[in-house]
């Protein structure tokens, strides 16, 4: 397949995906996206082979926008869940229910990869540190979906979803640090590496200061679409350039000019709405470019993730519950329910495959995307479950007698 | 950043100033930490680079009177290859996809903007002009550059015939316009009167004949460059499977589009950029003109349906960004090495080209009877040359490559004037005769009338309101 047609078909596929996909349909679409990696694996070399490997690897750079532009979405609205401010409790806990995964999934990838060599020509730090950084989200578009779809309302519900759109923090900062750690040698100015992972994210507030007093004198934030694209663009090439992570430029991009600009609230619904049609291509491009070479190891690795994931998860249960003043009786459904990873987990597997290319690369982003795949099969069920448990989805409290009281009921309510 | 005409605050200026120094200090330091990034990474810095440095000079630029189009040309030129060095030659040789999708946009805006009536008010003075321009722009600006052919490095050894067929080929690029300059004054200024829609129509219809004179030109040319070479009318058969094809593909793409905004009408901005770079590959490849084609299917969509003004507020939305870094590149782009050099030749082929224009454009508007305002100020929209320009000179050098690099290069020695000098001396005139601006006055008011009517007629359905 040429490139041509391969830029076609993922504008088409950001076409379908914006304006059948899109937010208020959830009923036509997986929780994280599944749909579009699987559709992707599927024309890459491993299945059809429709699209051949040195046609992708010419769309590195759309690959590398791609993910720099979900990460300025994922920082204009950090802080904010839906139309309201995370609450402080939410904050707290997301990050820090991120960063014990994070810390437990390095440990248990060193630590097997390490004794058993299943990975052959990987770097297993590498692995580890990508496995810690891919695994460590819950992504918001599961726990989004969930609710969109059943109509959940409770302080369950809220605290989910603010831990959800809390935790992205821990990733980016995992790969601003972590990036420049790697890079430093072609560089003609030699700075630590810690001060090359400060600058990282001062770039982005640097670059998003700047478009906000620039949009300052617009009488509309959507005059200044240039203005965001090309400090986008610059934050974006100039880390990438460095050898730094441009999705952490640009999250702090995105998060300086939420915060600055006087068109916050503008800038929000207008940068979100863009979501979608990047996120589509995105995925698809992230399940073509899947290479399998050790399919063991993988298998191990996933495993590994997969029940770290859970046990940490087990562990918070109760904390959560307790903050949320909801039924213990939710507390395992909850566990498993916050397994699903989607948007930011395939950009940071994406932005590690483009950055360290070969086998750790590749490890990586295809435990990201099996990560994905995984968490698709059993996150949104059991996140609908736990909420039932907690008599926080509407047809359950509707259906239950009497309605003043709290519900816990014993079976989940027909979709 | 919001084109309006009106006086932005003093703050805000100091803002836009600050801010394009901040721009410049960080991609000088990046550059400077990494001073030979040839990949992809290279070229996503440029092309953020160029749009937020072209927006901000055209900004300060603005303080003085320029057009914004002339800050773009300026930011290009100054972080270009040949001065800051802080996009370097392989970012700007890269950057060609993007100008694919901005030609696609200029060509379907300016098909838009060719209104039936619009060509029908115009049309005495558009065939006149169209007439006398070609015909004395060829000849005058051919006998120019036949005075200083011998102080000319790629035409040592020429004979004299030699001389006069690459002097009518001069001629014919001489009298090629530049209607990316002049949309991206109109996307800027909003105006309407005369002058504007002189302009307007003069330089899009020019395009279609200014191609197929150059065809004409090499045709008949090539025997007197060529001795051994014999007048052959098989270019004019490609001319007119050429045109006729772009013209029925570019009817075709506008009924599709008509249909679908119709029909559809969301997500327009994806569907532009699908069309743009797919359909110019696939034009190419049938060896269709795309510029053709896409004007033709705007004039489609604007004229044989109500869904133009919505195709032209997409173009507009997508075009404040695109033809930033489309005439960023072009500013990049220029050889001004090469202008250096050529500066005496090229500025005295530039004043005698202008001057030919002013002269001919005087006769022309006599002779169709135009307002007074037209036959005083309408020869400054001819002056700007751009993109077009440099095409048809490459196409002169793969037909001629004996003297077709040195031919080229002085080619665009002349454009890099004309492109810097063209849309400054349009603006001004535009100011002055009052036009500036006036197109958006006319739309808001229509828009507003349409709210009202539609306001009116509501009230009407429901009957009167409750007391």
């Amino acid at each position: 397949m040429s490139s041509v047609a391969l830029l076609l078909g993922l504008l088409v596929v950001a076409y379908l995906g914006s304006n059948l996909m899109g937010e208020g349909r959830a009923g036509y679409r997986l929780p994280s996206g599944a749909e579009y990696l699987l559709f992707g694996i599927a024309m890459g070399p491993y299945a059809l082979g429709l699209v051949e490997r040195s046609t992708l690897s010419s769309f590195e750079p759309l690959s590398v926008v791609g993910t720099a532009w979900l990460t300025l979405v994922i920082g204009a609205d950090y802080g904010f869940h839906e139309d309201r401010r995370v609450a402080v409790r939410g904050l707290v806990l997301g990050l820090l229910l991120a960063a014990a995964t994070a810390l437990g999934v390095l440990f248990a990838v060193y630590t097997l990869l390490s004794r058993v060599p299943l990975l052959p020509g990987a770097d297993v730090r590498l692995v580890a540190a990508g496995a810690a950084l891919v695994s460590c989200e819950t992504t918001r578009h599961a726990v989004r979906w969930v609710a969109g779809r059943y109509g959940t309302e409770g302080p369950l519900s809220r605290l989910v979803g603010d831990l959800s759109d809390a935790d992205d923090l821990v990733p980016i900062i995992g790969i601003a640090l972590f990036f420049p750690a790697l890079s430093s040698e072609d560089l003609a100015i030699q700075l630590p590496f810690h001060v090359w992972g400060a600058l990282t994210p001062l770039l982005g507030v640097v670059l998003g200061g700047t478009a906000a007093a620039l949009l300052r004198s617009e009488p509309r934030a959507s005059e200044g679409w240039g203005v965001i694209i090309g400090a986008t663009l610059l934050a974006t090439g100039i880390a990438w350039r460095l050898g730094l992570a441009p999705q952490a430029a640009t999250f702090a991009l995105g998060l300086t000019l939420s915060v600055t600009s006087r068109h916050g609230k503008e800038l929000r619904a207008m940068i979100s709405g863009t979501e979608q049609a990047v996120l589509l291509p995105t995925l698809v491009l992230a399940g073509a470019e899947v290479e399998v070479s050790a399919p063991m190891g993988l298998a191990a690795g996933l495993a590994a993730v997969v029940l770290v994931r859970i046990l940490v998860r087990r562990l918070f249960a109760p904390v959560l519950v307790s903050a949320a003043g909801a039924p213990k009786a939710s507390e395992g459904a909850l566990s498993v329910g916050l397994v699903s990873t989607g948007a930011l987990s395939i950009t940071v597997a994406l932005a590690f495959s483009s950055r360290f290319p070969g086998p750790s690369g590749d490890a990586v982003l295809a435990l990201g995307v099996l990560l994905a795949l995984a968490g698709e099969l059993v996150g949104p069920r059991s996140l609908k479950r736990a909420l039932v448990l907690a008599g926080e989805v509407k047809e359950a409290r509707s259906e239950a007698e009497p309605p003043a009281e709290p519900v816990v009921p014993r079976t989940e309510v027909p979709s | 950043m919001s084109g309006g005409a009106a006086a932005k605050p003093r703050l805000a200026s100091v803002l836009q100033f600050v801010a394009l120094l901040v721009v410049v200090c960080v991609m000088y330091v990046a550059t400077r930490a990494v001073p030979h990034a040839e990949g992809a990474a290279g070229v996503i810095t440029a092309v953020g680079f160029l749009l937020l440095s072209g927006m901000l000079a055209s900004e300060v630029l603005g303080l003085l009177g320029l057009p914004h189009l002339t800050g773009y040309l300026l930011a290009g030129a100054v972080a270009g290859p040949q001065v800051l060095h802080l996009v370097d030659e392989h970012a700007v040789e890269r950057l060609s996809p993007a100008n694919t999708l901005a030609l696609s946009l200029i060509a379907l805006a300016g098909g838009a903007e060719l209104r039936v009536d619009l060509l029908k008010s115009v049309l005495r003075s558009l065939v006149y002009s169209t007439v006398v321009q070609m015909v004395l722009g060829v000849v005058a600006t051919a006998i120019a550059f036949l005075t200083v052919a011998r102080f000319l490095p790629f035409t040592g050894g020429l004979g004299r015939t030699q001389l006069v067929g690459i002097a009518i080929l001069w001629g014919t690029l001489a009298v090629c316009r530049s209607p990316s300059a002049t949309l991206g004054i109109f996307a800027q200024l909003r105006p309407d009167g005369p002058v504007a829609r002189f302009a307007l129509a003069f330089v899009m219809s020019s395009d279609v004949v200014v191609a197929m004179l150059l065809t004409a030109a090499i045709a008949l040319t090539r025997p007197l460059i060529e001795p051994s070479a014999v007048l052959s009318l098989t270019d004019f058969k490609e001319l007119g499977h050429e045109m006729l094809g772009s013209i029925a593909l570019g009817t075709t793409l506008g009924l599709a589009l008509t249909a679908y905004l119709w029909i559809i009408g969301s997500q327009l901005l994806v569907v532009l950029i699908a069309i743009g770079f797919g359909l110019t590959e696939g034009l190419h490849y049938l060896r269709f003109e795309p510029l053709l084609a896409f004007m033709v299917a705007g004039f489609v969509v604007a004229n044989f349906s109500d869904q133009g003004e919505k195709l032209l507020h997409s173009i507009d939305r997508a075009g404040n960004v695109v033809y930033v870094v489309f005439f960023a590149t072009a500013g990049a782009h220029l050889d001004l090495v090469l202008v250096k050099d050529l500066w005496p030749i090229a500025l005295y082929l530039c004043g005698i080209r202008i001057a030919v224009i002013f002269v001919s454009h005087r006769i022309s508007s006599r002779l169709g009877g135009d307002e007074p305002v037209v036959r005083r100020w309408g020869w400054s929209s001819l002056v700007s040359q751009a993109g077009l320009t440099i095409g048809m000179a490459v196409l002169i050098e793969r037909s001629f490559p004996t003297f077709g690099a040195g031919f080229r290069s002085l080619a665009i020695a002349n454009v890099a004037v004309n492109e810097l000098i063209g849309p400054i001396l349009f603006k001004i005139v535009l100011d002055r005769v009052g036009e500036t601006g006036k197109g958006a006055v006319e739309k808001s008011f229509h828009d507003a009338e349409g709210v009202a009517v539609r306001a009116v007629a509501k009230e009407a359905e429901s009957g009167p309101a409750p007391a």
